[in-house]
């Protein structure tokens, strides 16, 4: 249970120094950080191939795309005054935010949430890949489509579009 | 998602991949695209014919076909006329893109399961942001940057209330949700909360009036047959199919009552951007950009129809959102063939191009006097319904409030054909030829589409609509 | 290791969640460099994905939780290297990327 609430708190911490970082390089490696942490709260739930997921993708190939575009952009990106003064706001604005929702949202909810019952459902026999193949083939297929996009898409942009 | 629908989208993706290869080729890549658009449209008729009596989730199978039948039939038109307006040297990469956002969209129309409709949209919006900045120019980048943060932070929402919807009913299908529903006859409170949100996902991506800023830049910026596309088909298969889905689920968790919160908050939404696009659209001085408010002006009435979700409205939606689909497809034909013979889309410079392009400019005036609720055009039925329904609600305002925004409509595009087709021939446009037959085609068969749904309309009752309002009743 | 999900914890949980994702959506609306919005993307999307573990463990089926994480993780990193590349390009085009001074910008 501690470990948890010291996992989640991390998380939350991490993605406010992600945002306030000065330099785009560093958000970037807040943010692998917050994936790491992420996929330890998967790891500790008992979801350990989404963590091994969120490790991989998340926290290597995104970092990567992300320094990548960073250094590439080099000298283009400014951290302005006015920025950070903004960003001085955020915790407080956050604080704010979290007592409108503890006390209008958390009321609404308490009943949905206090009616959950962990049942050991049928799906929790089935493993996460037998689960994937059976019952989300639709999703796969998708996530087919969307891999040809991407690819597409990239080419396109990157591409040369001089042409009229 | 029924076995069939795996064909709308597995044979496009592959088409799509073989397209790929083909990057240089010219002529190649377009017949293929055309061949399985049409084979499409073809077994999409079949499989609604097919699917007429069923009623698995509320109406939902109907919807499907339907829809898939629209997406297909518009994709095609869009695929017939790029084939001779495109001029780019990676046409392969073009078509391709084309097959796959069809593949996506049927993939929405066709999912029985909030994730997978989540899936299929991320497909349709990767596919959206490549096709409005395929060509290098800055305009068309920045749109598509707009439409990437508007409609991410739309999937972030969405994806936030489908996890919300797993601790409610354990599961993210449809079936589940309505068995969960129906079984707990209980407080509805939370799920509406849960269903708001997710509705205002579907209003960002619908791009209506507060979050519509990305949609004038990207239609006017696009090339027409991609504007085409998008605001013929897109924006309605990604923001008011899924609105429609979700406001079925209201309407079967508030009792079949048409008024619940949620549903009413969504109608303002509705009626702002109705108000919001025709008022703004009288100011334009482009043709593109006047359209696209319209387009705006015209989701306002999908919206407000779907939010209400009483049979009589569900029909109006779902015919609307068809001609829509087909006049506003014409429209932006019509523009990319004015652009294509006079080089500019500016409605002041340059007055009489009827006498120099009659064919473009009649069956452009058909869809506009369609798209201002004109009888005998389809758009009149259409809108004839939507307002019968919100009369019949008690929602006698918001009635008269569309009814007075449709004469805007119409003063807007008076205006315009005033200004461009009607007249005398100004200067500049002198050595304008009508374009040839690629161009028209579409245009014609929309056109035909137009005039016949019109007349014919008590046939399109009885054979698309009549079964979605038995199927809901 | 399922205790770790209890109800209170779920609500927690959420919160946790929520949080993240007004972290994100307060980076979009305040930040002036295209990079940093898709930073704050991220986090609203590493929210949503604290909320659907919570989902799935509160629904006793934790692994229909695990494979729509993996579905969503490479759905992700897809939008997150299309949006850069739209990025990078906008970058090519105007020589910066700040969202307040891309030229066409209006309504």
């Amino acid at each position: 249970m501690s470990l948890h609430l010291f996992l989640v708190a991390g998380m939350i911490i991490c993605s406010l120094a992600a945002v306030m970082a000065k330099r785009t390089i560093h958000a970037a490696i807040l943010l692998a950080l917050l994936s790491i942490l992420l996929s330890a709260v998967m790891f500790t739930a008992n979801a350990p191939w989404a963590g091994v997921f969120e490790l991989s993708v998340c926290a290597g190939l995104i970092t990567v795309l992300f320094a990548a575009a960073a250094s590439m952009i080099g000298r283009g990106e400014s951290y302005a005054k006015r920025e950070a003064r903004i960003f001085l706001w955020l915790p407080l604005a956050l604080l704010v935010f979290g007592l409108i929702v503890w006390g209008v949202a958390g009321p609404v909810f308490a009943p949905l949430f206090n009616a959950v019952k962990p049942a050991a459902g049928a799906g929790a026999l089935m493993s996460a890949g037998d689960i994937i193949w059976k019952l989300r083939l639709p999703d796969l297929l998708g996530q087919l489509c969307i891999f040809v996009a991407g690819v597409l898409t990239v080419r396109t942009i990157l591409g040369e579009g001089k042409d009229e | 998602m029924i076995p069939a629908a795996y064909f709308f989208i597995i044979i496009p993706l592959a088409a799509a991949a073989v397209c790929a290869f083909l990057n240089k080729k010219q002529a190649a890549p377009a017949i293929l695209a055309n061949i399985v658009l049409a084979c499409g449209l073809v077994f999409g008729l079949t499989a609604f014919s097919n699917n007429m009596g069923q009623d698995w989730f509320y109406g939902q199978a109907v919807l499907s076909s339907f829809m898939t039948i629209i997406i297909y039939l518009v994709a095609l038109a869009v695929a017939f006329f790029a084939a001779f307006a495109a001029s780019t040297k990676r046409r392969g990469s073009y078509f391709a893109m084309l097959l796959v956002i069809t593949a996506g969209m049927a993939g929405v129309v066709n999912a029985a399961d909030f994730f997978t409709l989540y899936v299929y949209l991320e497909v349709v919006s990767v596919c959206s942001y490549a096709l409005i900045s395929f060509y290098n120019r800055p305009k068309s980048t920045e749109g598509a940057i707009r439409y990437f943060y508007l409609s991410s932070i739309a999937s972030a929402i969405l994806l936030f209330s489908i996890s919300l919807l797993m601790v409610y009913a354990g599961g993210t299908s449809y079936e589940t949700l309505t068995a969960k529903i129906l079984a707990t006859q209980g407080n509805p409170a939370p799920l509406n909360i849960i269903l708001g949100i997710m509705a205002l996902a579907f209003m960002i991506k619908a791009g209506l009036f507060p979050f519509h800023s990305w949609t004038p830049d990207a239609y006017e910026s696009a090339t027409s047959p991609v504007s085409a596309l998008l605001a013929g088909i897109v924006t309605k298969v990604v923001g008011t199919y899924a609105l429609m889905v979700v406001c079925m689920l209201l309407s079967i968790i508030n009792f079949g009552i048409a008024d619940n919160p949620v549903g009413r908050a969504v109608m303002w939404f509705g009626l702002a951007s109705i108000l919001f696009g025709a008022l703004n659209a009288q100011e334009q001085k482009d043709f593109k950009r006047m359209l696209a408010y319209s387009s705006i002006s015209q989701m306002g009435y999908i919206t407000i129809a779907a939010a209400l979700a009483t049979p009589l409205a569900m029909a109006g939606a779902l015919f609307h959102m068809f001609n829509h689909a087909t006049f506003k497809a014409l429209l932006f034909f019509a523009a990319g063939s004015v652009k294509r013979a006079t080089g500019s889309t500016e409605i002041d410079s340059m007055s009489g191009l009827q006498a120099k392009m009659p064919y473009t400019s009649l069956t452009a005036s058909i869809a506009m006097l369609s798209t201002a609720g004109v009888p005998p055009f389809s758009g009149f039925w259409s809108k004839l319904f939507i307002i019968a329904a919100l009369w019949q609600a008690g929602f006698r305002g918001m009635a008269a409030v569309a009814l007075f925004a449709s004469v805007l409509t119409l003063a807007y595009f008076l205006k315009l054909q005033r200004g461009m087709f009607f007249g005398k021939p100004s200067d500049n446009i002198k050595n304008v030829k009508e374009r040839g037959a690629g161009f028209l085609i579409p245009c014609f068969v929309f056109a035909f589409i137009i005039i016949a749904a019109g007349l014919y309309f008590p046939l399109i009752y009885d054979n698309f609509l009549s079964p979605f309002i038995r199927v809901l009743q | 290791m399922n205790s770790l999900f209890t109800p209170e914890n779920l609500q927690f949980n959420y919160f946790a969640a929520l949080m993240m994702f007004f972290i994100g959506v307060y980076t979009m609306a305040a930040s002036r460099n295209l990079i940093r919005l898709l930073i704050g993307l991220e986090i609203t999307s590493k929210g949503c994905m604290l909320a659907f573990l919570a989902a799935g463990c509160a629904a006793g089926n934790i692994n229909a939780a695990q494979a729509l994480l993996m579905i969503m993780i490479s759905v992700e990193a897809v939008v997150v290297a299309v949006g850069l590349v739209l990025i990078i390009r906008a970058f090519r085009q105007q020589g910066n990327i700040d969202p307040t001074k891309l030229s066409g910008l209006k309504g």
